[in-house]
Order: structure tokens, then sequence, then C-alpha cells
């Protein structure tokens, strides 16, 4: 092979390196329901959540909407220390465990929460300009459903 | 001396004893799930490119002892790739007490398989070609999976103010199994304690718009505007991408 050539199938390699994947993100379910729940009543649920990037990265939990407050997450493996941000190695997933429990006085109604996983931004690099860097916000949607009836 | 049966005994002499035992059918006493992703009935697939492993087990009861099934074999409709027809499934240990074995097969599910579910159905056949097989089935329910990937950062260059960039592209990938729209939220840029606004940020991108399941993709053109009057430096901040099932 020429020299030429070897510079060019470098710089070459170097352009696809530089493209690669920077981050990556998936939830399964996407949606989820708890039926048949009462006031005061503690439920559970849980969500995968994949880290697909070549690199680790943190993924932050949260959740809006009408009954988010019930809702608290854990490591499946760790299922008494409440947290709201996990850690997943790169080209793997963790199990989130969801508890939710209902308020002692919700009224009897559905209710949607929806939570978020979403990713942390790596630092910017840019080399002097404008640079945005893209946050993937994954949503869960939930729906509980608060009959008050007692089985 | 006549015994109980009815069989003359005559001393220092053995009589003959006949008796045919009947074939039975084996019944499947069990299906079950297991693996990395299975929660019960359910499992959630690992996004694009992986596959997940799904491990079959039927606990198959004989009451001609476990050495009576000729073989046992699992079929699954609609066919998941890679597995149509029969699959063959592996004897385990033998309960002796319970006349039980349990049998087992592993499937790798491809990341691309639609949600929805899949009926497991396992047949054991006897040794005896004149005993009906015995079956039974479960459904396995492959759940969506919501995944995307994106390429790094949007670096919209060096711009004069009242300007606007060239267009940019965000490549994102759908990884999951359904298809899905994409949300597209710009944020606001900021140097120091200089913001340039969200709004700044312009995207022709169409919510509607689907991206398919099974690793294709599509690119979300974005352009920044730079207003008159912006203080100059190096201006960060993100752009959310909310992915969702169509």
């Amino acid at each position: 092979m020429r020299k030429e050539e070897i510079v060019i199938l470098l710089i070459g390699l170097m352009m696809v390196l530089s493209c690669s994947t920077v981050q990556a993100v998936g939830v399964s379910p996407p949606s989820f329901t708890i039926s048949d729940t009462v006031e005061g009543g503690e439920y559970e649920s849980s969500i995968m959540v994949y880290n697909t990037a070549d690199a680790e990265g943190d993924y932050k939990l949260s959740a809006t909407g009408a009954g988010s407050e019930w809702i608290t997450f854990y490591r499946a493996e760790y299922p008494e220390t409440p947290v709201n941000k996990i850690h997943i190695k790169g080209h793997s997933k963790e199990r989130v465990l969801l508890k939710i429990k209902v308020a002692d006085d919700a009224p009897t109604m559905e209710y949607r929460p929806t939570i978020f996983v979403t990713t942390s931004p790596p630092e910017a690099t840019g080399g002097g300009g404008a640079v945005a860097q893209p946050v993937l916000q994954m949503p869960v949607s939930a729906t509980i459903l608060v009959t008050g009836t007692r089985h | 001396m006549v015994a109980a049966v009815g069989v003359p005994i005559v001393n220092g002499e053995s009589a003959t004893a006949e008796a045919t035992v009947s074939g039975k059918s084996p019944v499947i006493n069990s299906i079950t799930f297991s693996g990395d992703g299975v929660s019960g009935t359910d499992v959630s697939l690992n996004p694009h490119p992986g596959t997940t492993s799904v491990t079959i087990t039927a606990v198959v009861y004989c009451e001609n002892g476990h050495n009576a099934v000729a073989g046992v074999t699992a079929n699954i409709l609609p066919v998941i790739v890679g597995y149509s027809g029969s699959i063959a499934m592996d004897k385990g240990t033998p309960d002796q007490q319970a006349h039980t074995c349990p049998y087992t097969t592993t499937i790798d599910i491809p990341s691309n398989t639609a949600k929805g579910g899949y009926n497991v159905t396992v047949t054991a056949t006897h040794n005896s070609g004149t005993v009906d097989p015995g079956t039974g089935s479960e459904t396995l329910t492959v759940l969506a999976t919501v995944a995307i990937a994106d390429l790094a950062a949007v670096e919209f260059g060096t711009i004069e103010p009242g300007e606007s960039s060239a267009a940019k592209t965000v490549r994102v990938t759908n990884l999951g199994n359904v298809d899905i729209t994409i949300g597209v939220a710009p944020g606001a840029l900021s140097h120091g304690g200089d913001t340039i606004s969200a709004g700044c940020i312009a995207t022709t991108w169409i919510l509607a718009t689907t991206i398919a399941a099974g690793n294709e993709y599509a690119d979300v053109p974005v352009t920044l505007t730079v207003p008159l009057g912006t203080p100059d430096g190096a201006y960060t901040g993100v752009i959310t991408f909310t992915p969702a099932e169509a």
C-alpha cells in the first residue's frame, strides 16, 4: 500500500471514530398500569433501563404529574435504598424497582404520572463555537387506578 | 391349597402370572420462562443489536415413569425469527418419586421481535406409538422496548451575530422493537452569564414522523440563529430528544 493510501485510510478511520455513538438509552416497558389500588396502599412495578452505548453513563430518574409524588425508585438488587440516579456500564442494563405508596387521602380516580429516565450530557468540548449536546429523555407512562376497593 | 387369586399351587412348582400395564399419555405439568429480561410470563428485549435469551422449562409427568417419554418439543406461534417448527427440548434430572422430569430449551429472541403474545406449545410423546402425546401451552408476552441512540454533539461552529448557522443534523436511531416518534426540545445556550434563548434553535422536524423499529434512523435538522447584540464566546447547551411509542 502506498504512503498516500495509508494516510487517506487513517483520516477516514479517524472520521469514523469521531462519529461514534455517544448516548443511547432504552426502557421496557414504556407504560404500565396498576389497577384496583386503595388509599394508603403500597404497590410495586419495575422497568428495565438499557445503556446500549459503548461508554458507561448516569441516568436520572424522575416523575411528574398527579400521583408522581407517590413513586420512589430503587435499584432492584437494593430494594431498600431509594435512588434518583443510576449508573449503568456500557452495553448493560439495570432493573429499576418502583414503589408506589398511594396517599392516605387520595381521591378515587385514575392517576397518570409520567416517569422519565434521562441521560446526563457529556461535558461540552466544542472547539470555540456554539455547541448543543443531545439529552435523551425516555418517558414511561404509568396509570394508577385508585378505586378504594379492598379485597 | 388354592391361592387367593384362584391359581392352584402344587408344592414345589411355580405358576405363570401375566399382566399388561397400559400406556398413559404424558402430562405437561407446567411451562415456565426464565432469563435476564424475564418477569413472570413477560420478557423485555435487549435493544439492537442484542438478542435476549429466554429459557423455556416444561415439567413433564408420566404415570409410566420418565423413561416412557420419548421426547419433548416446543412450538412457538407466531414464529419468532430463527425458531420455526418444532424445537427439541433437553431432558433434565428426573424426580423419581414424583415421576416427573424437567425439559428445557433456550431461545435467543432478536431485538426487533414485535411486541405481543407468543404461544408456546409443548408436546411430549410416549415411547409407545399407540399412546397419545401430551400437550400444554403458555403465552410468552414480549413487551415493548423503546430505545434510541444518537450521535455526538451538534457543533454549530462560529456564527456572526444576526446570522444563522448552516443546517446541522442529529441522527436518531431506533434500537427498540416498536416504531417511535421523537419530540425535539432545544434548550438555551449559555456562556457564563450570557444566554442565547432556546427559541433561537429551530428545527423542521415533524413530531408525527415515525422512525421504524429495527435500527432505522432519521436525521433531525437543527439551525441556530444568533441574535444581534449577542456577546462573543463559546456557548453550550442541550437539545432534549423524547421518544414515544408511535
